[in-house]
């Protein structure tokens, strides 16, 4: 029995023209897990509140949505809060009471259950959820993962089939992420729970899903099981679309498609079969998996292109989704990637010259096979097998997105930082505590920070992150120790009168809306501009306006622009007061991927006009990408500052996917840069 | 809103009893206390007997405890500057966009959170009734051509500057002096007028120079909650 | 304290301090006021080492003082004259009158730090919720929205701060401007997040039907027998003093502190009344000092 049937749903918010889901066909299976991805402003929030009556947005629907077959709309009100459960992004505007205990009784009491009852209920869910010990705690005394845990639960009192999540992840750092995770799949996997979930953190989630659905402009794009999607993307070759891939998947789906564009001209070349063979160990398959794949393959498998099913359903079976079954897939793969690696290498490092083609004669084909890969130079240069027409192919590829190309440049030349750069930043023993009696935050701290770098900090939460950002920014006041910038000390707030060294600090934290004090964007900028002591046509508004894609926006009240803007808008503030420093605070926080690479290429615009950039992160994909130099704080101390590359290589933990896949196997190969794919 | 000849009934009812307690503490001077509290009590009944038969959205109930916090939490970013709190500015705007209950139940209820983090003491109930009733009187006074204005604003927080200082005065000074006389009461009010007038004034500088912007910023909310009148 | 006079159940607690409280402002016999004012100071220091008392006695020793001194100012009655301030009379019987006043006033207000400590949030919303379920609920609610609203208004001067709005030798406008524009950012912010919330509650059933309550705590044999004690000798002492025994006349000149059969009686109901909690906490301490000594 199907859990969902939506078929040909069109919606358009009050007010608006325009479609945001189009001809939306799915069907979601009883006990399935089905993993919702896409860009911001994809459709995925509203397809899932479409999903759940009392969340769903004013408008207008066509096309119908079924829920066990009965139509969504006409189900009783009870049913429909007792079956279907849904849990939100934020996870401190889900609370309503006080305490952890009320919040679980809420639901039960809603509707109507006496108290014996609810006793009963919660008896039994407490302890599923491991949450005795903070049973009586005030919700405001937890931690942002325990409050999400809390909302979870909350949901699971009234014992729903079907679970809807919506970026429930997005706010958490990764370990309280993970263990979210891990509780979702357990509610799959032991309860028999339809799940539901809308998420950019699929590095997790990719391998518990049992199918996929990649959304685009309110279209299903794709709709396949995690290795097909992983196969089919590769196969499309488009860049937005790999990007939703786990970077593990995404290596394996563009190396593939190289492979094949390789067999194509050298048909005695690698067979892509073998390769797969030589997989070590049978990828692994998640239970709940296993029953919609089935049925799932018998419709879909059949649009692969130019294959046959039973081969795509082989071929699927190969995907490594996982870090143990990517390097199972590595150690096939080894020696082509090497070669391929060595070359990117050389092509990224000569700076898109073109001129290492003689070097890499013998890897050509592989050449040619990455630039059509990535998609951008197109297949015509593969084509013509011409060493040196390929390689400036490659040099296009990584090149024509501009800042992201420059970045894998810088990433690879900087390794050891020249000593005698001039420090922009120093911080000298930088102490602090919140109050008299409470734990040391930094416990003499110190860090440098050099003109022009982009430097990572890394740190668990409460290692004193964003603290110490907000000691540079001047925000806090640290104990002891000394803050200068550009050898100038920066005074104690107290005496500083408003503006001087402290204004050439920009502080950008992670929640923009902080910034917004007024009803238009307009009045907002007019607001920063007067405070500055600027002339609108003096100041650097338009130019800013332009790099950041924020013009047009000027009646609009920030709270009605898109997140993504609504970021930049921030950013803008904050650069208008042109500052030589820019720290940032965990920039790449609930973005989905795509967004991360546009952000990364303005950060790098800002940063190629002479600012220097600090930001603390708990994203290591993000900084290993595009980062110079990273740090880890431990314990309020700096607990190793090396370059980006050192210091993933040296991590054990705390280092990319690909990099724990790689291991000693290719020792250089860090992120999917390397290996020419972008 | 009010509404209906029983709506209006129970509040007279009420009032009427309030008004027969205050008189009975004139005859009975050594039971002022209790009675001025009993007094306090009936005169806020109505409003809470109304809001309990309500069935309320999430959005309305939402409503009302968010601007509640709010008021109770403002005065935080004015910890600089003890004399300022706008409090009763903040319950005045929720007043002014959304009604004359909304209004009273907004300033009741930061009372009753403020005290409940800081301990309730014998004056929560007359913290209650004032602010209330600035938001109440805010309310009825909303859409005529006198609130409409800013002087009328500024005159109407002017007043209540005072009018709260005084209605606190009620409990402690006059519940413990044993000659009710004018000499008292004029010195009661002399002993507070300092307070009351910064009270005022503040709610005059925070009405003239922020009352636009709050009225749009609330009157947007009003519109996305669905809470427009018919 | 695990069983003491805290644990019982919240309606006997209130129906104590209730009783209490009006014992507060109606007795002002010499003798029932220093045994009521003895009684609620000892009931902090039971309670919890008197350590919210303490926090809190300066300013209600002030307010007290300010009574005790602003009663003889304003009435001569009296017939014992003690001196003259400004051509009037400051007699005896006024500046005793001020003094039982304040120290009323005292009684009261430290009755209030102890109810305090028995009667926490959580307690006053137990009691509130089955007389006006709707209010308790949305005073639940506001009271969760404080500690998040308090970290949001951190959060927004945090970033005021960082661009450099907030400084500390700014005048006293300028601040309270800035201050403003905290709060319209904390608006703003919260009523959009609120939206949020009200899917969630949605989501979970709200509105659907009558809420039911899950704390449903009943009253045990020992919350009962309390209750009828109380009864018994806290009505004693209310009856008593509404027909007239221990009302103590100060003017025209000081009543005698004399006391007939009578008043012996609803002397012992009261201090009964007021030596209860005392007596159930110390019972309790000794208890535990009795098994730590036996460990």
């Amino acid at each position: 029995m199907a859990s969902y049937q939506i078929e040909h749903v069109n919606f358009r918010y009050p007010g608006s023209e325009e479609l945001r889901l189009k001809d939306v066909s799915l069907s979601i299976e009883e006990g399935e897990f089905v993993l919702l991805c896409g860009p911001s402003g994809s459709g995925k929030t509203t397809l899932l509140r479409q999903l759940k009556r009392e969340a769903a947005p004013e408008g207008r629907l066509e096309g119908s949505i079924r829920y066990d077959g009965e139509p969504l709309d006409s189900l009783p009100p009870r049913r429909s809060a007792e079956e279907i459960g849904m849990v939100f992004q934020d996870p401190d505007s889900q609370i309503v009471m006080s305490t952890v205990w009320q919040e679980l009784a809420f639901a039960l009491e809603n509707l109507g259950y006496p108290a014996a009852a609810i006793q009963r209920r919660l008896g039994e869910l407490v302890p599923f959820f491991g949450m005795e010990g903070w049973l009586h705690r005030e919700v405001h005394e937890l931690s942002g993962g325990q409050k999400q845990l809390l909302n979870l639960a909350s949901v699971m009192s009234l014992r729903p089939k079907t679970l809807l999540l919506d970026e429930p992840t997005a706010q958490l750092d990764p370990v309280a992420a993970r263990e979210f995770i891990g509780l979702l799949s357990r509610l799959n996997e032991e309860l028999g729970l339809t799940i539901v979930i809308s998420e950019h953190r699929f590095e997790d989630l990719f391998p518990l899903a049992s199918r996929v659905v990649l959304l685009r402009d309110g279209r299903i794009a794709c709709n396949a099981t995690p290795r097909e999607a992983a196969l089919r993307i590769g196969g499309e070759g488009s860049m937005e679309a790999l990007r939703f891939l786990p970077s593990i998947a995404r290596m394996f789906a563009q190396t593939e498609a190289n492979g094949k564009s390789v067999m194509a001209f050298e048909p005695e070349g690698m067979n892509p079969q073998s390769t797969f063979a030589a997989l070590s160990s049978p990828a692994r398959n998640s239970p709940a998996a296993d029953v919609p794949q089935a049925s799932y393959a018998e419709q879909e498998g059949t649009r692969f292109s130019g294959e046959d099913a039973p081969t795509a359903k082989g071929r699927a079976a190969s995907v490594p989704l996982t870090v143990r079954e990517g390097k199972a897939w590595l150690r096939g793969s080894q020696d082509r990637l090497a070669t391929q690696l060595a070359f990117a290498g050389t092509a990224a490092a000569s700076g898109l010259s073109g001129t290492a083609s003689a070097a890499a004669g013998n890897v050509a084909s592989s050449v040619a096979g990455t630039a059509a890969a990535s998609g951008i130079s197109g297949t015509a240069s593969a084509a013509a097998g011409n060493v040196a027409s390929s390689v400036a192919g490659t040099a296009a590829a990584s090149g024509s997105s501009g800042t992201a190309g420059t970045a894998a440049g810088s990433s690879k030349s900087n390794a050891p930082s020249s000593p005698d750069a001039p420090a922009l930043l120093e911080c000298r023993e930088l102490v602090f505590a919140y109050g008299k009696d409470e734990a040391l935050v930094l416990n003499r701290l110190s860090l440098e920070v050099e003109q022009g770098q982009w430097m990572a900090l890394f740190g668990s939460n409460g290692a004193g992150k964003s603290t110490l950002l907000q000691c540079i920014a001047g925000a806090l006041e640290p104990q002891r120790g000394a803050i200068s910038l550009g050898g100038e000390k920066l005074g104690r707030r107290k005496l500083q009168g408003g503006s001087e060294a402290r204004s050439r600090i920009g502080y950008v934290a992670q929640n923009p809306l902080l910034y917004f004090t007024r009803d238009t964007v307009g009045s907002q900028l007019e607001d920063r501009l007067r405070r500055l002591g600027l002339e609108r046509s003096a100041s650097p508004l338009a130019e800013l306006e332009e790099l950041l894609e924020l013009g047009g926006l000027q009646d609009r009240h920030p709270y009605d622009i898109s997140g993504g803007q609504q970021q930049k808008l921030a950013l803008l503030l904050v650069l208008l007061g042109q500052p030589e420093l820019l720290l940032l605070d965990e920039p790449t926080k609930g973005l989905d991927p795509e967004s991360k690479h546009r952000l990364a290429g303005l950060l790098e615009n800002i940063r190629s006009k002479g600012t220097t950039l600090l930001m603390v992160s708990h994203d290591v994909e993000f900084a290993a990408a595009y980062t110079d130099r990273c740090g880890l704080l431990f314990d309020g101390q700096m607990a190793g500052l090396q370059s980006t590359r050192d210091f993933m290589k040296d991590n054990y933990y705390y280092t990319t996917a690909v990099r724990r896949a790689a291991g000693e196997l290719l020792p250089e190969l860090l992120t999917l840069k390397d290996l020419g794919y972008d | 809103m009010i509404k209906g000849r029983t709506g209006w009934a129970v509040y007279a009812l009420c009032f009427a009893a309030a008004g027969a307690v205050l008189l009975a503490t004139m005859w009975r001077r050594e039971l002022y206390l209790p009675l001025s509290l009993l007094m306090v009590f009936l005169a806020m009944l109505p409003f809470f007997i109304r809001f309990e038969r309500r069935r309320l959205r999430a959005e309305e109930l939402l409503l009302i405890a968010m601007l509640g916090a709010i008021a109770a939490v403002s005065r935080i970013p004015f910890a600089p500057l003890p004399s300022v709190q706008p409090v009763s500015f903040v319950v005045i705007m929720a007043a002014l966009v959304f009604g004359a209950e909304t209004g009273f139940l907004v300033g009741a209820i930061a009372a009753i959170v403020s005290n409940l983090f800081l301990g309730q003491g014998p004056w929560t109930p007359w913290q209650m009734f004032s602010w209330g009733m600035i938001g109440f009187t805010a309310g009825l006074l909303r859409n005529t051509r006198f609130m409409g204005s800013l002087w009328g604003k500024n005159l109407f927080g002017l007043v209540w500057g005072f009018l709260f200082g005084w209605i606190m005065n009620l409990w402690g000074l006059l519940g413990f002096v044993e000659t009710l006389n004018w000499q008292v009461v004029f010195a009661s009010y002399a002993a507070s007028f300092a307070f009351d007038l910064t009270h005022g004034l503040s709610n005059v500088f925070f009405l003239t120079l922020f009352s636009g912007i709050w009225l749009k910023i609330l009157g947007r909310v009003k519109l996305k909650y669905g809470l427009l009148e018919h | 304290m695990v069983y003491g006079f805290a644990s019982l159940h919240p309606r006997v607690c209130f129906l104590y301090f209730a009783l209490l409280l009006s014992f507060c402002m109606l007795f002002l016999h010499p003798l029932l006021l220093g045994a009521t004012l003895a009684a609620v100071i000892g009931l902090n220091l039971s309670l919890d080492g008197g350590r919210a008392l303490r926090r809190s006695i300066g300013g209600y020793m002030i307010l007290a003082l300010f009574i005790f001194i602003v009663n003889p100012l304003f009435s001569s009655r009296g017939a014992t004259i003690l001196f003259y301030v400004w051509d009037r009379a400051v007699t005896l019987e006024s500046v005793v009158y001020g003094a039982l006043f304040s120290v009323s006033m005292l009684c009261l207000l430290i009755a209030f730090t102890a109810l305090n400590l028995v009667l926490n949030p959580g307690k006053l919303l137990l009691l509130l919720s089955p007389i006006a379920p709707q209010t308790a609920f949305a005073v639940t609610v506001t009271m969760r929205f404080v500690p998040l609203l308090t970290r949001r208004l951190k959060a927004i001067m945090t970033v005021q701060r960082a661009m450099g709005y907030f400084t500390d030798g700014m005048g006293r406008r300028r601040y309270a401007r800035e201050a403003m524009e905290t709060l319209h950012a904390l608006v703003s912010w919260s009523l959009e997040e609120a939206l949020q919330t009200a899917a969630s509650m949605r989501s979970r059933g709200y509105g659907i039907g009558r809420r039911s309550s899950a704390d449903e705590q009943t009253m045990d044999g020992r919350d009962w027998l309390v209750c009828w004690v109380l009864l018994v000798v806290g009505g004693n002492s209310l009856i008593g003093r509404l027909m007239g025994v221990h009302a103590y006349e100060v003017y025209p000149r000081l009543e005698p502190l004399g006391e007939s059969p009578l008043g012996w009686l609803h002397l012992a109901s009261y201090l009964a009344f007021l030596a209860l909690p005392l007596i159930m906490n110390e019972k309790e301490r000794l208890h535990w000092r009795h098994i730590r000594s036996n460990m």
